[in-house]
This record gives structure tokens, sequence and C-alpha cells, in this order.
């Protein structure tokens, strides 16, 4: 996928290495939510989203209505080409597994109760969470998160609010907001 | 979300009924792609076809992609001023703690023992030491946990 001749060979290649990027993404993101994030992470560095942007934008997909990873999908495919360029991120990442989807939901109830499938996601669920907690570590490092004790406070805090408290995202990222403005 | 969802769909409209909607709940958690999505799809199909289905998941698309356009652009712009800047700062450590709070919560979901949490440990270390793709790294898990679940069948469920 070390696709950067197409980038300067032409805007039509740009187009042909998101999709290609963002339909392998939709595929293998499978366990919700935060699942695509690890995979989205070092696709986004690919196309120029680093490090403390990449933040900036996993708060900005989590606060816009919508799925987290769909919608870091259309902001990197806005980011690299455009709207052209959001909207084939976009279709390429929701296609496939929309399609497969509905292949699937034909044969419905079976695969539901389906023993195999059960074992099989909670084999994958390991891997998933490897991985989002690998996508966490990056991220930390990233803005420098053990050097700054403000930026600690601010993490300690929101981790016990968000896991202990179960409070939703959205107002915690705007008191998160409201403490940078405070502290910074 | 998905309460939100039940509401619309099983509550207002009556598309699917609730042990249906459960289901559909268990079929697209098994689905790769965003949960919201998929369950659009398959209530759209059910409803009124492959047009349905169609219509449904541009339904589900298109608002979010309106949204993520407009914020893009603002914080395009603005991602410069001191002001936001500032409120970023504050924001970027939360966001670590959400992805943090996430991977804890599906690790107690999961009831995971020593041998789940050394595979899950052992994955973010690949990541991190040898900075392998993570995509190959769903892949080949994708690849093993089907195995294990052949190799499994029949015994009694541990991880």
């Amino acid at each position: 996928m070390g696709n950067r001749e197409g980038r300067e060979a032409g805007a039509h290649l740009i187009l042909l290495d998101i999709a290609l990027a963002f339909l392998l993404i939709g595929l293998l993101s499978l366990g919700g939510g935060y699942a695509m994030i690890p995979l989205l992470q070092r696709e986004a560095a690919r196309f120029g989203i680093l490090g403390k942007e990449f933040c900036n934008v996993v708060a900005i997909a989590e606060m816009t209505p919508g799925p987290v990873g769909v919608n870091l999908s259309t902001y990197t495919g806005y980011k690299v080409a455009g709207v052209l360029g959001a909207i084939v991120a976009t279709a390429s990442n929701v296609g496939p597994t929309a399609a497969l989807m509905l292949a699937i939901s034909k044969l419905f109830y079976r695969f539901r109760a389906d023993a195999h499938v059960e074992r099989f996601l909670s084999g994958f669920r390991l891997v998933v969470i490897g991985l989002m907690a690998s996508a966490a570590i990056l991220m930390a490092e990233a803005i420098g998160l053990c050097s700054d004790y403000r930026a600690m406070a601010i993490f300690l805090a929101a981790l016990a609010l968000g896991y202990r408290r179960g409070i939703h995202p959205i107002p915690l990222i705007l008191a998160a907001g409201a403490a940078g403005l405070l502290l910074y | 979300m998905i309460p939100l969802i039940e509401r619309e769909i099983v509550g207002e409209r009556g598309w699917v009924e609730e042990g249906e909607f459960l289901d559909l709940i268990g079929i697209t958690q098994s689905m790769p792609g965003a949960l919201a999505i998929n369950i659009s799809t398959c209530v759209g199909y059910k409803v009124a076809g492959a047009w349905g289905a169609l219509s449904a998941t541009l339904g589900a698309i298109i608002p979010p992609f309106l949204s993520i356009l407009l914020a893009a652009s603002f914080l395009m712009a603005a991602k410069d001023v001191p002001i936001v800047e500032r409120a970023f700062q504050g924001i970027r450590p939360a966001v670590v703690a959400l992805i943090a709070a996430s991977v804890l919560r599906l690790s107690r979901a999961a009831g995971m023992g020593g041998k789940g949490a050394a595979i899950s440990i052992a994955v973010a270390l690949i990541v991190l030491v040898s900075g392998v793709h993570p995509v190959y790294v769903a892949a080949i898990g994708m690849g093993a946990s089907a195995l294990w679940a052949i190799a499994r069948a029949g015994r009694p469920e541990r991880i």
C-alpha cells in the first residue's frame, strides 16, 4: 500500500489510493465504536494527518453526528483531495461493508446463533483491544502526555469520568476544552 | 445511538419487532463497519428491498458527511487561532482517555483472563515495537480467530 508515487502521478491516482485504503479499513474494522481508529491512524499519517492533528480530528469526529470511524474517513479524504476525496473515502469505507451486510442478512438468524461466529468474535475482540491500546499509546506519545502534568491531569480526570461514571464523550470533550482554556 | 435507532424503527415506525431488533444488533456487531450504518442498511432492505437498503444507507451517511465537511473546514481555518489551539490542548488528552476507557470497558465485557490479556498485550506490542501496519495485524488476527473458532468447536468456552 506504500503508494507514494500515486500522489505525484495525478489526482485520479490519489483517489484510487484513498479508495483502496478505506476499503480495507472498512472491511477489517470489526468490533464497533473505536475499533476503526488504530487502522485509520497509520493511513491518516500516510496522508499527512499526524500526531496532534489526528487527536484533534478524533475529537471532531466524536462531536459530529455519525460513527467516529466513518467521520474520520470523511475528514481524511477531504483533507487529501477535497470534497471528491471525502466522497470517495466515505463511499469506499461504507459501501463494501453495507453490501456484505446485505448478503449476510439473508442468513440472518442462523448466523446469529452460530457458536463458531460467537467464538470467532470473542477471539478477534482480543486483537481489537490490543490494537486500540496501541493507538492510545501512540497518541499519548504524540501529544507528550507523560511530560506535561496538566495534560496528565486532564487525561486522568477524563478517564475516571468516562470509564467509572460513564459520562458521554461530548460533554467530556467540551469540559476538557474548557480545562484547556483555563490551564494553558 | 442504539436506543435512538430502536425508538425510531421499532417504536415509531414499527418496521421491525423488538426481538428481531435484538437479532439485528447481534448480527451487525458480528459484521465489519459502523453499527448504525449496518443497521440502517438491513432495515432498509427489509422494508423496501435493494432500493430501500440504498436509500437507508445514504440517509445514515449524508447528514454526518455534511457536518464533518463543515467541521473540517472550520478546523483547517481555525487551527492556528491561539484560543482554539489552547482548547485543543485540553481536548487531546481527553481523547486519549476516551480510547483508554473504551479499552478498559471492552476488556471487562470480554471477561478477560490472563491468556486473553497476554494476547491483547502481544498485539499492542507488535504494533508499537515492530511497526507492522495495524491493517495487517487486524487481517492476520481475523484469520487466526477464525481458525481458533473452528479448532475449538464443541469444546467449552474459555479465554
